[in-house]
């Protein structure tokens, strides 16, 4: 008989299933049935029979459990909504606050979501690779985007695993199209071959894919640009005067580049019209190149083989020319060449490589993005949770109430699961509102154009919820499981209320959320402070007041014309003609090297400048040693100005009248450069970098006329320049730009993050402040009796005020404590980027601490205030 | 006359009801089943009987009273129930009922049996 007892498992899930009040019956039944079933038909059909009844059982279960958690529900509800409208303030406070921290989130969360979804609209996107090129000469490392032109056809020659290869060459500067009566200066303008629409997903909306790039002298347009050329009309057929020299004929119209894209072009003409497609030359590397992988190829083992390319390709080349092996020529040069492979995904967010099409994301700021949202959240999730708690102390009588009627404590943690679920779904949609109205805003400054639909996918939808969902039952659980656990007998007699100053826990949140606002403050202010270092930091030369004109080239030899008409008048005071300049604009690097010193090691390439006799005046640098180029000397053109970091590069104790020299392009022959003036070292990099040598000689260079101007009117200026410009080039559209608009388009990147951290450091107080608001309060409100005995036992109004705010004060300067060492570690590597650099002030750490120790002291000040002034008569008889 | 107005027992409480008065002493669980299966020709299922047993309990027209434990109840006791005055006196009232409106009628067309 022993052996035949009823499954165990099923008895168990019966009796789950079984309603309280007749399990007790119902369990006797089945096993006596079961036992006379086993008698009659065996021990199988028992069986079979007793887990069947599981099943049977399963309609009216389910039907009881849905009934009655509904029921539950509507009550959980109910209770919520009355305590919302019960407490206002309160509630608002909490959803608020939840609401901030879910919205700041939210933005971060559309804004790295667009900076990740970068090229995936190529259907081959994870296909798509760019080769690059890596040299290390001597000390110096490049890694240059690009490689050279016949690497295209080498690379699908020589690898199974390359299905296609595009190339593309992109100037730097712009092109004069005249279409007809139309004539527009072009700039994101690239040359590329027909499989440049077979790699990429960019459909061609007018024209033949396979050959509209094919023949040389063609080129198709974006939907904008034949828009913007053509209106109307099919441009197909048509000519476009490309410079006022070739005719290129539109073969195609293809649909705009997607904003999420790490190139955007206009115009792509054919690559066979550059007569540098066709270079043989290994060397030239000004072709960024892209392959597609087959299906089953893998990335790996086409990186194993790419150096096989250049023991094939370059090192014949090398021994030809040198007359030495490969490998002898690289140890002697010093220099190291290889290719590198770069996947499409990852080009946006790990780029700033030279000759990259645009300078593109950073994925350290999407970390620090991605940790500050999750910081925000966390505070205002931590907010959440220390109000609820807080609270607690006025429903410890529903939960005694409850419990005494009968409640379980499951059904307890139920409903305040519910009920904090409930908040955050409205701070939800409240958080959805702020972001639809903060977008326009985030968008212009983080140069953007992000939108709520970002959001509208599916996948999206179910994991805000899901968030949402799980933030609420997060804040929820502390309350539900500590409050649920009150005993009703204590609640009911009072005996709580001492239990409950603010405990350890809550504490430790509020200083935790402190310590993180002081984080942020801190971590603002170095930003800013280092910025506006940079910002007056003496340059070695003066950039206020410089007005630039650009495409000064178009002028041609009038360059110098045009810049001595301009000095005439008053306002203009001095200008140089060239193209480089100590803000971003062209460089030029050549190998130069002390005469005598012909194979040194020193032959590496520095800066060298083609500037005219008038441009260390113009800029205001200092020269402290030697002097200025001059027209009154003929040899001027063989002289060279130094900076000090160059005379120390080369070694001279004494520069002036030393010889520099450089290879010309016909090898043998050697320019030679006279040392005749020293400049002081002046910062023509961005800050993050230490001073090169520089060297400055006599050139043409006509890309930029920079104009030292001095005016009241500067719109004036700018119009008198235009209209100067209109007499020389009619057709040519006038562009210009100030010399410390560019100086601060280096530190823009930097700019942004510091707004952003302002931005998150200011509503990380808010948030926190509301809290801190809310806990007073509720001290306030638990101590009235408190405060009113003492009022009657003859206690001041400083001293109460002094007695509620001093333990919310100490939280605040333990917060201060800890977050001191944390940001100053934090900043300092930050810090560490930028050579030039502020060293840290015991003031910033100061005026963090005294900004949140004074916000929060007026929040609690305010509180205590009223508590201490109201009449003990009042306080002493509110229950 | 003056009786408090309850409402009419339904039919499977009636049969259930029946069933307890004629098991008298040994009416639990699975005889009332067995009894209630006999009379309708139907299966009833173990936990079907149950719901409208507590809401008769609940009326007051059966009590429950625990027996010994039972080795083939897994050494639980049986739940006995029996008829309370009331429920007695429901069963009469339904009779009554019953009996006036199955007075006086014209006869079925169905007579072919």
């Amino acid at each position: 008989m022993k052996k035949n007892l009823p499954p165990r498992l099923a008895s168990w899930i019966l009796e789950q299933m079984l309603d309280t009040n007749v399990r007790y019956a119902a369990m006797g039944d089945f096993e006596e049935r079961y036992y006379c079933m086993a008698r009659k038909r065996g021990g199988l059909r028992a069986r079979l029979f007793y887990w069947s009844q599981i099943f049977v059982l399963m309609p009216s279960f389910f039907r009881h459990l849905i009934f009655w958690s509904l029921e539950m529900i509507k009550n959980y509800f109910k209770v919520a909504f009355r305590i919302i409208k019960r407490h206002k303030g309160f509630s608002l406070i909490n959803i608020m606050g939840l609401a901030i921290g879910m919205a700041s989130c939210l933005l971060i969360f559309l804004y790295v979501q667009d900076e990740l979804s970068f090229d995936r609209y190529n259907k081959n996107a994870d296909r798509i690779l760019r080769i690059g090129t890596h040299i290390k000469m001597q000390s110096r490392e490049m890694s240059v985007a690009s490689v050279s032109a016949p690497m295209a056809k080498a690379l699908v020659d020589e690898f199974i695993e390359v299905e296609e290869a595009v190339r593309f060459r992109e100037d730097a500067s712009s092109y004069l199209f005249k279409a007809g009566e139309n004539s527009y200066r072009e700039e994101r303008v690239v040359f590329s071959e027909p499989s440049f629409f077979d790699i990429f997903s960019i459909p061609l909306l007018k024209g033949n894919p396979d050959t509209a790039l094919e023949s040389p002298y063609t080129l198709v347009l974006s939907q904008q640009a034949a828009e913007k050329f053509f209106g109307p009309e099919d441009p197909v057929g048509k000519v476009i005067t490309v410079d006022h020299s070739q005719d290129y004929e539109v073969t195609g119209v293809f649909k705009d580049i997607p904003d999420n894209s790490h190139f955007h072009f206009d115009v792509i003409a054919s690559l066979s019209s550059l007569e540098e497609s066709r270079d043989p030359s290994w060397f030239n590397m000004n072709f960024p190149t892209y392959v597609l992988l087959r299906k089953d190829a893998d990335q790996k083992t086409l990186e194993t083989k790419l150096p096989s390319l250049l023991k094939k390709y370059v090192a014949p080349k090398i021994e030809e020319e040198t007359g030495q092996s490969y490998e002898e020529y690289l140890s002697k040069m010093n220099v190291e060449q290889d290719f590198f492979i770069q996947p499409l995904l990852d080009i946006h967010l790990h780029s700033g490589f030279l000759y990259d099409f645009e300078s593109g994301g950073d994925i350290n700021y999407i970390y620090i993005f991605t940790a500050i949202a999750m910081f925000i959240l966390v505070v205002a999730s931590i907010n959440f949770m220390n109000l609820s708690t807080a609270r607690s102390s006025g429903r410890a009588k529903e939960v005694g109430v409850r419990k005494v009627l009968g409640s379980y404590r499951r059904d307890l943690i139920k409903q305040f699961l519910t009920e904090s679920m409930m908040f955050s779904l409205i701070s939800l949609i409240l958080a959805l509102t702020i972001v639809w109205m903060a977008l326009p805003v985030f968008n212009r400054f983080s140069e953007k154009s992000l939108a709520l639909s970002g959001l509208s996918h599916w996948f999206m939808i179910r994991s805000i919820i899901g968030i949402a969902l799980f933030i609420g039952l997060l804040a929820g659980s502390y309350p539900a499981f500590f409050i649920s656990a009150f005993r009703p007998v204590n609640v009911l007699k009072d005996r709580l209320k001492a239990g409950f100053k603010t405990g350890p826990f809550r504490s430790g949140l509020v200083v935790f959320q402190f310590t993180a606002s002081i984080f942020l403050i801190i971590g603002t202010l170095v930003i800013i402070n280092q910025l506006r270092f940079i910002q007056n930091k003496k340059l070695g030369f003066d950039r206020d007041q410089v007005l630039i004109l650009e495409n000064a080239d178009l002028l041609g030899n009038q360059a110098r014309v045009l810049k001595n008409e301009m000095l005439k008048h008053p306002q203009f005071v001095k200008a140089t003609v060239t193209s480089y300049l100590p803000v971003p604009s062209g460089r030029r690097y050549m190998s130069l090297f002390p005469e005598g010193e012909s194979d040194s090691k020193k032959k590496l390439p520095i800066s060298m400048w083609l500037v005219d006799c008038d441009y260390v005046e113009t800029l205001g640098m200092k020269i402290v040693e030697g002097r200025d180029f001059s027209k009154e000397f003929a040899t001027d053109t063989e002289a060279a100005i130094i900076n000090q970091r160059a005379a120390q590069h080369f070694g001279f104790e004494s520069p002036l009248g030393k010889t520099l020299r450089c290879p010309t392009s016909s090898r043998k022959n050697l320019e030679s450069y006279t040392v005749i003036g020293v400049v002081e070292d002046f910062h023509f990099e961005s800050l993050r970098n230490k001073i090169d040598p520089l060297v400055l000689c006599i050139g043409q260079s006509n890309g930029l006329i920079s104009f030292r101007v001095q005016t009241k009117n500067m719109a004036g200026t700018i119009d008198l320049l235009r209209t100067t410009w209109k007499k020389f080039l009619p057709d040519e559209p006038f562009s210009y730009s100030f010399m410390d608009e560019r100086f601060e388009n280096v530190y823009r990147s930097e700019m942004r993050i510091g707004q952003i951290f302002g931005i998150f450091a200011g509503l990380a107080i808010f948030i926190g402040c509301l809290g801190l608001f809310g806990l007073a309060s509720f001290a306030a409100e638990r101590r009235t009796k408190e405060i009113g005995i003492r009022k009657v036992l003859g206690a001041s109004v400083p001293a109460v005020v002094r007695l509620l705010v001093k333990e919310f004060v100490i939280l605040v300067a333990i917060a201060n404590l800890i977050a001191w060492p944390i940001a100053y570690f934090v900043m300092k590597s930050w810090l560490q980027d930028f050579s030039y650099r502020i060293s840290f002030s015991m003031a910033v750490f100061m005026i963090a601490g005294a900004v949140t120790l004074l916000v929060s002291l007026t929040t609690v000040g305010f509180l205590a205030l009223r508590a201490a002034l109201s009449s003990p008569v009042d306080s002493l008889r509110y229950e | 006359m003056m009786r408090k107005k309850t409402r009419l027992i339904s039919r499977i409480e009636e049969i259930i009801l029946l069933s307890i008065w004629k098991l008298q002493e040994n009416a639990y669980g699975i005889t009332i089943l067995e009894e209630v299966t006999k009379a309708t020709g139907k299966t009833w299922l173990t936990g079907s009987i149950y719901a409208s047993l507590s809401r008769l309990l609940k009326r007051g027209f059966v009590v429950s009273y625990e027996g010994d434990p039972t080795p083939e109840r897994g050494g639980r006791r049986k739940i006995f129930y029996k008829l309370t005055p009331q429920g007695q006196r429901s069963l009469m009232e339904i009779k009554r009922i019953h009996s006036i409106a199955w007075a006086n009628l014209p006869a079925f067309d169905l007579e072919e049996k």
